[in-house]
């Protein structure tokens, strides 16, 4: 037998095809793909996703947190020892803000949230950063109000450590009780009137925690805080990334 | 159109593509499928095994222009997954036995049952090296991407079976 009868021979040969088999596959391969693009459709980045949410409800966060803050100018204009009142005043940020982080349990929309295709922590970490940015440009123009209209003499890192103290340990408090599934709006609300309660009696009570000399305490404060803060924002963020769900919803 | 091209398409999620290349290379891979069980019903499962199988698996394969290559391993695979199964026997639709004596002396292979006939006798990796070489155009070095061997590998076996076809069309 020569090569090129082989190769002849090989070449001509055809399969006898059941075309109604063949028919069968196309039909099947036709599904698959169909399937495939539907479940390869592109996922919307955390990026545009954060935009999406800003859109939604940058307004009403920004609008609560400014509110806050001409309320809590005006009050402070009234008081005469206000800087040590500051602390006071900033879990109230937070307060403005629960409306918004907790839309979804006012609105009885958890289960929806949970069932679309961004996870609780993810809609929930996105809202943070916005509240975060908003009350960043709060405490700086509450900050920007102290120094330039009141004067009270304090440095701006006494000032800086009034804001942030109370605030993370708000924002930490809140993030814990949320993460072990007891995080509810009131229970919130409570921890953020709680901490601005206690605030107020330490501003009366202990008065000598707010002079200047008394920065290496808030710094300790700030740091113990802030370590948890931190480990909270990394939990959230670690359920984030692993897809787990969070909060009360789990 | 080129493979890599209708491949893009069929992730795009392009049905009519998915239909083009099924329709381009059904034939093959079910001629390749009929040689490698010997019978023709579970040749057409086993064809429709493989196109289900690479229309899933489609985002493994790695645009490098070797799609028929690619196509035809899973087929193999698909091939030799069966044929372990249920240990098939190699159960042809022509019957060997009725192929007699009658035949003496030199003569050559005028049909392809008689190639069939003589390729059956082949072991089964130079049979597979012969198909896929000179029935499907596979170059050496794409059968030995197919059959994951080197390509010297392929050349020999290649060899091999041409000697003991050559041997056997004339000796018969």
């Amino acid at each position: 037998m020569r090569v090129n009868q082989i190769k002849k021979c090989l070449s001509s040969y055809e399969g006898t095809e059941n075309t109604q088999k063949m028919e069968e596959t196309i039909a099947e391969c036709r599904r698959i793909t169909r399937e495939n693009a539907a479940a390869s459709r592109p996922r919307s980045s955390f990026l545009d996703f954060l935009s999406e949410v800003l859109r939604m409800n940058g307004k009403i966060i920004l609008g609560g947190q400014m509110v806050t803050l001409v309320i809590i100018c005006l009050i402070i204009q009234m008081v005469s020892d206000y800087p040590k009142l500051i602390p006071v005043f900033i879990p109230f940020f937070i307060l403005a803000a629960l409306p918004v982080l907790f839309r979804a349990e006012i609105n009885h929309m958890s289960e929806i949230e949970l069932a679309t295709r961004n996870s609780y922590a993810q809609l929930l970490l996105a809202r943070l950063i916005i509240i975060g940015a908003a009350d960043i440009i709060c405490f700086t123009l509450l900050l920007a109000v102290e120094i330039c209209c009141f004067r009270s003499g304090l440095g701006l890192l006494n000032l800086i450590l009034y804001v942030f103290v109370p605030y993370m340990l708000c924002v930490t408090a809140m993030l814990r009780m949320i993460r072990s599934g007891k995080g509810k709006i009131i229970s919130s609300a409570m921890v953020a009137l709680t901490a601005s309660f206690l605030w107020g009696i330490t501003a009366f009570a202990i008065p000598g925690l707010y002079v200047g000399s008394a920065v290496g305490v808030w710094m300790i404060c700030f740091i113990v805080f802030g370590v948890f803060f931190i480990r909270e924002m990394e939990y959230l963020i670690s359920y984030v990334k692993e897809g787990k769900i969070y909060g009360f919803v789990a | 159109m080129k493979d890599d091209l209708l491949i893009k398409r069929i992730r795009a999620g392009d049905e009519d593509a998915a239909e083009e290349l099924v329709r381009k290379f059904y034939a093959q891979v079910m001629r390749f499928c009929r040689w490698q069980c010997g019978n023709n019903d579970l040749a057409e499962d086993l064809t429709q095994e493989t196109f289900l199988k690479v229309f899933k698996s489609l985002d493994q394969y790695r645009n490098r222009g070797h799609f028929k290559a690619w196509l035809f391993c899973v087929a193999r695979s698909v091939c030799i997954d069966e044929l372990r199964k249920d240990r098939i026997e190699y159960e042809p639709d022509i019957d060997i036995s009725e192929i007699g004596d009658e035949y003496d002396g030199i003569r050559h292979v005028e049909d392809e049952d008689e190639l069939y006939r003589l390729l059956s006798g082949l072991p089964d990796e130079q049979k597979e090296a012969i198909i896929l070489h000179y029935m499907e155009g596979f170059s050496y070095r794409e059968i030995g991407e197919i059959l994951n061997i080197p390509y010297r590998t392929v050349q020999s076996r290649v060899n091999l079976a041409r000697k003991t076809l050559r041997k056997k069309g004339e000796y018969r």
